[in-house]
């Protein structure tokens, strides 16, 4: 911080006193050798430091700049240390995304193979069922009342010979 | 006082003005000249494209499960330059690939650098790999095809992918996968990522994902229950007749819809292997034969439609016919009958039809063997479907006449035979045949399919009029093998024969076919049963009609059709006979 120019004042002509401190670049600053000038010249005043006023330290601007840059920094930090939670718990997601697609694609599978015609098929048969050798149709009038009447004669699934491993009759 | 040393900091300004210059040019070199390069190489070196392969789509039945569906998979591959241990990887890895180990040494020895140990690796095993973090073994991610059905699941129609240029199962071969390859396939996409020197992602570094397009789901007409029972009557049909194979189709009349086309042709291997089905090539479209008598369903349509022939005509019926030199039979030996048209088709009398069809003529005869669908595609959207042999009129001669009015001298596939019969079941209307209902996005939106052509072939009394003689054939004629109890089904039987291709003529092979359709006043399917070569009969009537019989109850029963009215049946002159 550069310090502040010195202010130099005139000074009355009717009070001259001795300086307090020499100046080298003082213009009124003059070598004892040197003559005086015929025609005396009007005295200029003598130049003088004048001290600043006193200003009182701004601490607060110190303060406050640094807990400013302090809080930029440290939301800067927070907000990397978040996007770095964040990148690495969307990494972790989307593992986990994969897995579920995977497992949700084998169950799929699964359950096509087990709609499968095929294997209902050998799933009834397994367990006595067969298919109907005559075909029960059963009318229905405008009323919407059954007449009853039917097309051949009902006859019982023939049942496997077999017990069915742990089920029940 | 001393003088600075103007000389010595002279040196030093230079040395420095130069070393300045030289820094100066070497960042022109690296930022301007050499940036371009130098950025690509700085990119290829941490930055990473891995592709995200479109999820295939799947083919659905009619009800939405899957035929065929894809799932993620792995391609296992190895980099032969930092495998450090062949045979002891090999030992790890063959029991999880279910390989044997000298197969995987192999592939994992020299300095060749990528080579692929394993294709389409399931996930889960795909993981235990992975867990054994051998040096050298990487993982590409990709896609596998399931079909769950099996060889049970229309697998003529749905197709299978195979290896194609890029070494993966990527290449569509035969039916719908081939067919809707495109619509399938949707989009690859990919994703750029920074990976550090560990290899691994850097956390916010680039990130840049384009998303793959997963292909449309194709909704087909199939019926899997009907599809499972057709593949399983016509195996039992094939084997028990000694049959070289047959085809089975079974369709909606009013929709045109496809609900189930299965074919068997026994190959000697066990059928439920996938690589031992041809999935390839679908006989039902792609191949032809000479229809025989189920033919006679249009002689008789065309004379009833063009006024040529009244319907109590009586016609005096030989068992044989000459002409040009070239004899025709009837199926059985008899004496000469008093026929009228109605009898003719009940007996399905050869001689009969032709000489009901010189009551046609060759022109019409030719203008209504096209209007049914002869000598063109159905369109219905599987590849390698044939239309068929249809002699162009000009290049008919005199005996013509005396064969195509009776399935003779042209080809047919089977779709096409059983299309006409459709068309008769419709009212006289010809609807395209269709096999695709429409596609379906990710989202579950379904798009239907194009509407499908239709065309008026004969008026609905002229169909209904057929009709009644087609039921004539299954309740008192070649067809009582087809007969429902309670239910009116209208179908004929064929006999074709097999042309000898290399000397001409016909072999002693037969094909044997019924079709027809239930119920007779109200069409919900039409069922078409072709069997190739039979060896223990040669007739429709035996060999097919049965199993029509079987599968018209099973569809009955799964599609609940009610019976329908008593046909009226056509005049006849052999009544009490």
């Amino acid at each position: 911080m550069s310090t502040p120019a010195r202010q130099v004042r005139a000074r009355p002509a009717s009070k001259p006193r001795a300086r307090t401190t020499p100046s080298r670049k003082a213009p009124s600053h003059r070598s004892p050798s040197r003559k005086a000038p015929a025609k005396r010249a009007p005295q200029k005043p003598p130049l003088r430091v004048v001290r600043p006023a006193a200003k009182r330290k701004p601490v607060a601007f110190y303060v406050m700049a640094v807990a400013v840059v302090g809080a930029m920094v440290f939301a800067l930090a927070a907000t990397n240390v978040l996007l770095a939670q964040g990148a690495f718990r969307m990494r972790a997601l989307a593992q986990e995304q994969a897995q579920l697609r995977q497992l949700n694609g084998e169950l799929r599978l699964n359950v096509a193979g087990l709609i499968t015609s095929n294997r209902i098929a050998q799933e009834a048969k397994r367990i006595g069922l067969v298919f109907p050798d005559v075909i029960e149709v059963v009318h229905k009038n405008g009323s919407r009342e059954l007449t009853g009447s039917s097309i051949g004669s009902p006859k019982p699934a023939r049942i496997s010979t077999s017990p069915r491993p742990g089920g029940t009759e | 006082m001393t003088r600075p040393p103007l000389k010595r900091l002279g040196a030093i300004l230079t040395l420095f003005f130069f070393a300045m210059s030289a820094i100066v040019v070497r960042l022109v070199f690296l930022q301007v000249r050499d940036a371009e390069a130098l950025q690509m190489r700085g990119e290829s070196q941490r930055m990473r494209t891995v592709p995200l392969p479109a999820m295939r789509g799947a083919i659905l039945d009619r009800y939405g499960r899957e035929l065929a569906l894809s799932l993620e998979a792995q391609a296992v591959y190895a980099d032969q330059r930092y495998v450090t241990d062949p045979a002891a990887e090999a030992d790890k890895m063959a029991p999880l690939l279910g390989v044997r180990p000298a197969q995987i040494q192999q592939q994992l020895t020299g300095d060749g650098g990528f080579v692929y140990i394993a294709r389409q690796v399931d996930q889960s095993v795909a993981d235990k790999l992975k867990a054994l973090e051998l040096p050298g073994i990487g993982f590409l991610r990709e896609s596998k095809r399931y079909y769950p059905s099996g060889a049970l699941g229309a697998p003529q129609v749905v197709g299978i992918m195979g290896v194609g240029s890029t070494d993966a199962y990527d290449e569509a071969r035969g039916g719908l996968e081939l067919a809707f390859n495109d619509v399938l396939s949707g989009d690859d996409g990919q994703k750029q990522m920074e990976i550090g020197r560990d290899g691994n992602p850097i956390p916010q570094g680039v990130d840049i994902i384009t998303p793959p397009v997963a292909g449309l789901d194709i909704v087909t007409t199939i019926d899997p229950q009907l599809q499972y029972q057709a593949q399983l009557a016509l195996e039992e049909a094939v084997n028990s007749n000694g049959a070289k194979g047959g085809t089975i189709i079974m369709m909606d009349p009013k929709t045109g819809e496809v609900l189930a086309m299965a074919t068997y042709y026994p190959t000697g291997k066990k059928k439920d292997n996938l690589s031992e089905v041809d999935r390839t090539s679908n006989p039902a479209v792609g191949n032809v034969y000479e229809p025989g008598s189920v033919n006679k369903v249009i002689t008789a349509s065309a004379v009833i439609e063009e006024n040529k022939v009244p319907l109590n005509e009586v016609f005096h019926v030989p068992d044989s016919y000459t002409t040009y030199g070239y004899t025709i039979h009837d199926a059985e030996s008899h004496p000469t009958e008093r026929m009228m048209l109605g009898d003719i088709i009940t007996h399905s009398s050869n001689v009969g039809t032709i000489l009901v069809a010189h009551q046609l003529g060759p022109d019409l005869m030719a203008t209504y063997l096209a209007k049914y669908g002869y000598g063109q595609v159905t369109g219905v959207g599987l590849p390698g479907e044939s239309a068929g042999l249809l002699p162009p009129r000009y290049s008919w001669s005199g005996v013509s006449m005396a064969n195509l009015p009776i399935g003779q001298g042209v080809a047919v596939t089977p779709l096409q035979m059983v299309n006409v019969y459709a068309t008769v079941a419709n009212g006289g209307v010809w609807t395209q045949p269709q096999i695709v209902k429409g596609t379906m996005d990710a989202a579950g939106t379904f798009r239907p399919a194009e509407a499908p052509a239709q065309r008026r072939v004969v008026s609905e009394t002229t169909a209904r009029t057929v009709t009644g003689m087609l039921a004539h054939v299954v309740s008192s004629g070649t067809g009582t093998a087809a007969e429902i109890p309670g239910y009116w089904v209208a179908g004929k039987t064929g006999t074709g024969k097999v042309p000898d291709p290399v000397n001409g003529g016909y072999l002693d092979k037969y094909v044997a076919s019924f079709i027809g359709f239930l119920p007779a006043s109200d069409p919900q399917i039409v069922i078409g049963v072709i069997i190739d070569q039979p060896t223990t009969y040669i007739y429709g009537g035996l060999v097919a009609a049965p199993v029509f019989q079987q599968l018209g109850k099973q569809a009955i029963a799964r599609m609940r059709i009610p019976p329908g009215e008593h046909p009226d049946f056509p005049p006849s002159a052999m009544h009490g006979r």
